[in-house]
């Protein structure tokens, strides 16, 4: 500002200096020409009118001149007039100089750097110039020949008056300005120096809050960096901005090579489209988070199995930012779990096997029973045998059903039950048109420990109801169901609408295999009830609870 | 008329030898057993039985669907199948052999009687 404002008041002078200068030029031009100009006129004068003078027409001109020019001493404090004349090879000056007391001043030779005004002048040349006069100082002249006296008058003034005041202007200027300065400083410090000291001691709590920052960002930045997942700073586009190593191990690559790929690059074709559809999700909002398991084809081409769990980064107005990942490595995992998976399989399909070739072997037992039986001519004894292929065959189709079914540990009691029923009709010779068959035993299913005993049960009672309870061509029907009852337990009914079982029977207290088969499996290997009811027909209700009643429903 | 005759392939032979009594009781005439592919082709070529109750799951290289298929192919003497599995299944791959029939183990004899009874009447054993 000061500095301005000294630049401001220096230009100011130089200008009014200019035009100063300019004005005192031509001040002395004007003086010059109209000296010049009147001596003329005199000396045209005495030319023609002061013949008879002593020296000639020429000294009375100089004479007069001279006369005039002891009156007058010069103009400001160091303007004169000077006039001169040519002799040989020297400014001869005719006049007084105001600077110098003599009568006659020192010639100056022509070819020397003083007296440049009167050279020129001398010369007949006309005009201003600022160069040095007779005693070598610097001036602001005017020259101009004098026609009838071959000489040459100059009026000039020192330049240094003519500089003076501005010089003088310059400096209190300058003063000035200094002085501005200094109460500007003075005052600014005063202003400033409460603002300095306040901003100092701000500088001061920023420096130890960015300390802080910077050791806040530089254990994230390890976190980051050490981390034992991978982490990614993913674009919304997919690119990858920021990984860690730990990332860079998994896949393969180096981190400058990762800044060149989106995760689409790396990730198995296969899961991409499960991937792309999870991240809609998240950018949707839909989801905060999601987690899946997929592979990176590694730079190698080898694949790796890993585990992200991705979450979306929203900036302040709540718009989609970038997306980071946590990645890890679950190959190990993955193939464990791949073995186990394998081993699990590999048993199943041995656990079929083994069904198959239980069932395989109850088979032969069957078959053994039934080429036995041929061979008995007794009726009763080949009874026997017919029956415990029968009870064979009951036992064998639960190790047929498990071998054939998706589930190795359950059976469905209605598939069941339907097999086996259809199996003793077709055994029993029994006409399909003349017995209904009604089974109804929907969503029930058993473990194998309780479908053996189970099925043995229901083969005696659904044979008996086959054998005696129509034996005199009656037509009618058979129903069997199962159900699940509230307390967990299940409840299966094998009834018929035929001849009954005859008042005196007693099923606890028999001879019959069958009946004792029934109450025993029921009461000693299931843990159930038998109740028998002999209204319309015969209805045998068992109630047990099963060994897996979770299960039990449902399947 | 003489009594057809019928080859039984069944790799387990107690299960052969009931299903054997039981075609005898039906009537038929049982020319042999085998428990494999190849000595059933041999037995066809031997014995031109009418026909062959052939079990799908074979001792052997070949199992009883392909040794059925070079039968009919080298013989034109059709087949009916015996499975211990679904049958479903089995359908889908017998079809080109035109069986005569596919029975689950364990068989009912009355059903095994009937189709083929119904077989021979036909007088399809001669057609192929």
């Amino acid at each position: 500002m000061a500095i301005g404002s000294l630049l401001v008041s220096a230009t100011t002078i130089w200008i009014l200096y200019g035009a100063a200068f300019d004005e005192e030029r031509l001040r002395l031009v004007e003086a010059a020409q109209s000296q010049a100009r009147l001596i003329e006129a005199v000396a045209r004068y005495d030319r023609f009118h002061n013949t008879d003078h002593p020296g000639g027409w020429r000294e009375a001109t100089l004479s007069q001149v001279n006369e005039a020019h002891g009156e007058y001493k010069g103009f400001g404090e160091t303007g004169e007039f000077t006039l001169a004349k040519l002799e040989g090879d020297s400014i001869v000056f005719v006049l007084g100089h105001r600077h110098q007391t003599v009568e006659h001043p020192e010639p100056v030779p022509f070819d020397s750097e003083l007296a440049e005004p009167m050279r020129r002048a001398l010369r007949g040349q006309s005009g201003t110039v600022v160069g040095l006069d007779y005693r070598g100082e610097r001036v602001v002249a005017a020259y101009e020949p004098v026609a009838e006296l071959n000489l040459g008058i100059v009026a000039k003034i020192d330049l240094a008056e003519v500089q003076a005041p501005f010089k003088k202007a310059g400096l209190a200027a300058a003063g000035f300005a200094i002085l501005v300065i200094v109460a500007g400083s003075v005052l600014f410090v005063r202003v400033s120096l409460p603002m300095v000291v306040g901003i100092e001691r701000r500088t001061r709590d920023l420096e130890v809050t960015v300390n802080a920052l910077e050791e806040s960002e530089r254990r994230f930045r390890k976190t980051f960096e050490l981390a034992g997942a991978g982490i990614v700073q993913v674009t919304l586009n997919g690119r990858f901005t920021r990984v860690n190593q730990r990332f860079c191990d998994i896949v393969g690559y180096t981190e400058g090579e990762m800044l060149e790929l989106g995760f689409q690059d790396i990730t198995h074709p296969d899961d991409l489209e499960d991937d792309l559809a999870n991240a809609r999700r998240v950018f949707d909002g839909e989801i905060g988070i999601f987690s899946m398991e997929k592979r990176y084809v590694r730079k190698d081409s080898s694949l790796v199995w890993v585990s992200v769990t991705v979450s979306l980064v929203r900036d302040d107005s709540g718009a989609p930012s970038y997306f980071i990942a946590v990645v890890e490595d679950t190959t190990q995992r993955k193939q464990a779990e791949l073995a186990v998976q394998n081993s699990l399989a590999e048993k199943e399909v041995l656990l079929r096997e083994i069904h198959h070739r239980v069932k395989n072997n109850m088979q032969v037992i069957s078959s053994l029973l039934n080429l036995q039986a041929k061979s008995i001519e007794d009726a009763r004894l080949s009874k026997v045998f017919r029956e415990s292929q029968s009870r064979v065959r009951a036992m064998a189709l639960i190790h047929e059903i498990l071998y054939q079914s998706g589930n190795l540990g359950r059976i469905d009691l209605g598939e069941y039950v339907s097999k086996l029923a259809t199996s003793l009709v077709r055994m029993y010779g029994t006409e399909p048109d003349r017995i209904n068959l009604n089974i109804g035993a929907q969503d029930v299913t058993l473990g194998i420990d309780d479908t053996v005993p189970c099925g043995l049960v229901i083969n005696e009672l659904l044979s008996n109801s086959l054998k005696y309870a129509f034996r005199d061509g009656r037509t009618g029907e058979i129903g069997i169901d199962a159900a699940p009852v509230n307390n967990g337990e299940i409840k299966l009914v094998v009834h018929d609408d035929g001849v009954g079982i005859p008042a005196e029977v007693d099923i606890r207290n028999t001879d019959t295999m069958g009946m004792r088969l029934v109450v025993g499996l029921v009461e000693s290997q299931l843990g159930g009830r038998v109740d028998l009811d002999r209204d319309h027909g015969t209805r045998f209700t068992i109630t047990f609870s099963p060994t897996d009643p979770d299960l039990a429903l449902g399947g | 008329m003489t009594r057809p005759t019928i080859l039984v392939v069944e790799d387990e032979f107690i299960v052969a030898f009931e299903l054997k009594g039981a075609l005898e009781g039906m009537g038929f005439t049982v020319c042999g057993m085998v428990s494999s592919g190849e000595d059933a082709i041999d037995c066809v070529e031997r014995e031109k039985p009418d026909c062959v109750l052939m079990d799908v799951s074979l001792k052997g290289e070949m199992d009883g669907i392909e040794a059925a298929r070079h039968i009919r192919a080298r013989f034109g003497t059709r087949s009916a199948f015996l499975s211990g599995y679904p049958v479903e299944e089995l359908i889908r791959r017998v079809a080109d052999v035109r069986p005569i029939g596919i029975f689950v183990k364990p068989l009912e004899y009355g059903e095994l009687e009937q189709t083929l009874g119904t077989f021979f009447l036909s007088g399809a054993s001669e057609i192929d």
